[in-house]
């Protein structure tokens, strides 16, 4: 890797983490810093001009989603989100209701804040799924007994794409009338969202996940349900979340959000014959190339694979030192690679589950970008491959 | 001025190096010096360890060094001069390699020396291989030591490092041809205050954060038995006798585990003379101890033996100063070879305390000539 030449662009094919800023939420926030950065809670008319911004990209969210607009909350993030509605639910329910029902393949937002409620008395019931990472219906709703104070389901997985059967576990919630949360922050803006075939009473959105910035997201709150709210401050966002709410970055979010949502299905198409290059080029370079959930009904960006004999953190860095950006199970606090809750749920052993590398395209993938990527693979295996055993040779 | 230039090494040139930095200052350095070389460089940090059972605090899971703490730290250091750096989860390598024999020696009667199999296998042995996926053709470390390039023959030769204080040379011994002709150690010329100036000179973050040349993986304030026995590597110890060089059983231990050829304390023997362990009898769970004069010895065989200044010591033998311990500064001997990968050192004055397990290393003045493990009497 010459340092000689001028470095060529890199490629980045990471979306599930963050999908890069879309020009039009970069528009949207460049415009309110430049013009109007004023508290939408005051009664002036920089104030007043604030709170439109604020209440436009509400409405953007909410046409998207087909929820009302004051169902939104809009909050710092996805995990505030999700956080917030688990301690909202969880924190007021009744002594006698002690049981959380999540699958097994949900986000570490997720299982981290029904783990917490561990220490106060409540029972974590974890679903397994399929080998396809996909959670059975009936073993799910075998488990929303009485005493079930809240459900949690994914829409879809961010590590394989792999789509939860969330219209039937919601629908079946309603019926038993135990409060469902479906996390949908890997869903918007890939899949149609319609909370008539998701009956969910709660859902979790992330604006970084569909091109706007990082640090906001939003609550949905089923009409009818007082969520008590995790940041009490100043009585914002109808007293469900406290704090000044970030203007640009929320103008940028709704941008966002028109921008992936109006366009879905042309993009959604595109990006499945994107993915199917993908998956074809790989099985001709290694045939033994293991695909992670492929079988499952699948979001059309995302594709997750293993080469066997093939580190997936190597195979990251590797394509990394190559200009191309990659993901594989989840970075810890240290930054090293842990080993895919997601794939060990699916069966995989250990040594499988570290060989994932995950593959997740979006707005700004190309046909070149993507070609990119499959001519650097072979390279980067090679030289993985020749490097495996005690290292060295002693 | 001598020793605070850092002097470029013979196997300087094209191509990526791969940095072991831990977040010390010293593989701090290391890396500022390649990367203001304009050399290529790639950090890694290694996480070792992580999660260790019964830590009582955060900052214990991960032992004495190398938390994401510190790996922010050669984050911040990489970061500031432009270079990538990424954190590989290693603890099944080093549990394999270093821990886990570790724990046996222990229980074989044996002292380990586990910093050795750590360069051995970890560091230039595992890292190497992971490294390569980047293309790297060489690790560079923060280790104290020098190398050089033998004239005609090309061997790679390994020194003592220009500090005497900080010397690690002994820990590097067992690396062979082809680990020594891809290591390099950018310290090596470099006294520690010469390296603690330069991290200041650099604006380093952790310029002044102290180190401990104690065990890696152990917590502060943890001792090894304990932790050998919370992390479940030592099968909880067998009891036995402690027995005078007659045989006389003069008290009752817990494991051979928990002593080490030299120990004093611990022994629970009261007396006017103080006793030292001379032996360790695993397969009878015996501790034999004797009186300071009992620990002298005059000569030790070595096994697995690495040369490094020659293939293999001529037949009748080379004179040479024999470390016995990395505490030990070195005694003179003569180093004959017995075959088998086997050695005798046969020291001109009894040392105190020859361990079974240690390393020992033989030098010719600076040269490493090269060592062996001491073997059980």
């Amino acid at each position: 890797m010459a340092r000689s030449a001028a470095p060529p662009e890199r490629v980045y094919l990471d979306h599930n983490a963050t999908s890069p800023l879309r020009p039009e939420a970069l528009e949207a926030m460049r415009s309110v810093f430049a013009e109007n950065t004023a508290n939408p809670a005051s009664l002036h008319a920089e104030g007043r001009a604030a709170r439109a911004i604020v209440e436009g990209a509400r409405e953007d969210l909410a046409r998207a989603i087909g929820c009302a607009a004051n169902t939104i909350v809009f909050t710092s993030g996805g995990s505030e989100a999700i956080e917030s509605i688990v301690r909202g639910v969880c924190d007021r329910a009744p002594v006698y209701m002690r049981r959380v029902v999540v699958s097994a393949v949900e986000h570490s937002a997720v299982l981290g804040a029904v783990r917490a409620l561990e220490d106060r008395g409540f029972t974590v019931e974890v679903v397994p799924c399929d080998a396809d990472g996909r959670v059975d219906v009936d073993a799910f709703v075998g488990q929303l007994r009485r005493h079930t104070a809240l459900a949690v389901l994914q829409w879809a997985n961010n590590e394989t794409g792999v789509l939860q059967p969330v219209d039937e576990v919601a629908r079946a919630c309603r019926t038993a009338q135990i409060p469902v949360l479906v996390d949908a922050v890997q869903a918007l803006g890939k899949v149609e969202i319609d909370p008539r075939e998701v009956p969910a009473d709660f859902f979790a959105f992330s604006s970084h996940k569909v091109g706007g910035p990082q640090g906001v997201g939003a609550a949905v709150v089923r009409e009818g349900i007082a969520l008590a709210p995790l940041i009490h401050g100043g009585n914002q966002e109808m007293r469900r979340r406290g704090g000044t709410p970030a203007v640009a970055s929320l103008a940028g979010f709704g941008a966002a959000t028109r921008a992936a949502v109006g366009g879905l299905r042309d993009e959604s198409r595109r990006l499945l014959r994107l993915r199917a290059r993908i998956e074809t080029r790989l099985r001709d370079l290694f045939p033994d190339t293991r695909f992670h959930g492929q079988t499952a009904p699948r979001l059309s960006n995302t594709v997750h694979f293993g080469v066997p004999g093939v580190s997936g953190e190597l195979l990251a860095i590797g394509l990394d030192a190559a200009g191309v950006a990659v993901s594989t199970g989840s970075a810890c606090a240290s930054g090293a690679v842990e080993p895919s809750h997601v794939l060990e749920a699916m069966g995989l052993d250990a040594d499988v589950a570290r060989g994932g590398v995950r593959v997740s395209l979006g707005w700004d993938t190309t046909v070149p970008a993507v070609d990119r990527f499959l001519d650097a693979l072979p390279g980067v295996v090679a030289r993985i491959r020749e490097s495996n055993g005690p290292g060295v040779a002693r | 001025m001598n020793g605070t230039e850092h002097r470029p090494t013979p196997s300087a040139g094209d191509g990526i190096t791969a940095v072991a930095m831990s977040g010390g200052v010293d593989s701090s350095v290391a890396a500022t010096l390649l990367a203001r070389e304009g050399r290529d460089v790639v950090g890694f940090s290694m996480r070792l360890v992580s999660g260790l059972a019964g830590a009582t605090d955060e900052s214990a899971r991960y032992g004495r060094c190398c938390s994401p703490e510190d790996f922010l730290d050669a984050r911040r250091v990489a970061d500031r001069w432009g270079f990538p750096h990424y954190v590989l989860a290693m603890e099944e390598e080093f549990e394999r390699h270093v821990l886990r024999p570790f724990a046996e020696d222990y229980v074989r009667g044996r002292t380990p020396s586990p910093c050795v199999r750590c360069n051995t296998f970890v560091k230039f042995g595992v890292l190497f291989g992971k490294a390569a996926a980047v293309g790297a053709e060489r690790v560079a470390t923060g280790h104290y030591a020098r190398l050089d390039r033998e004239p005609g023959t090309g061997r790679t030769l390994l020194r003592r490092a220009a500090d005497p204080d900080k010397d690690q040379s002994y820990y590097l011994f067992d690396l062979s041809q082809a680990q020594l002709a891809r290591a390099e150690f950018p310290l090596g010329a470099m006294t520690k205050d010469a390296v603690r100036d330069a991290a200041r000179d650099a604006g380093l973050a952790n310029a002044d954060k102290p180190e401990s040349m104690d065990l890696c993986f152990v917590a502060n304030g943890d001792d090894y038995r304990e932790f050998l026995a919370r992390e479940g590597l030592a099968e909880g110890g067998k009891p036995g006798a402690i027995v005078d060089r007659d045989g006389a059983v003069v008290g009752r231990h817990d494991g051979v585990e928990r002593f080490t050829v030299g120990q004093r304390r611990g022994l629970g023997v009261s007396g006017a003379a103080p006793r030292y362990v001379t032996r360790i009898e695993p397969a009878e769970s015996l501790v034999v101890i004797g009186s300071r004069e009992d620990l002298e010895r005059d000569r030790c065989t070595i096994e697995r033996c690495r040369w490094i200044a020659f293939d293999r010591p001529p037949e009748d033998g080379v004179r040479a100063t024999v470390r016995i311990r990395a505490g030990h500064s070195g005694a003179t001997a003569d180093v004959r070879p017995l075959g088998d990968g086997r050695a005798e050192v046969r020291f001109d004055e009894p040392q105190s305390a020859i361990t079974p397990g240690q390393a020992a290393v033989a030098y010719d003045g600076d040269l490493v000539l090269g060592g062996g493990w001491i073997a059980s009497s």
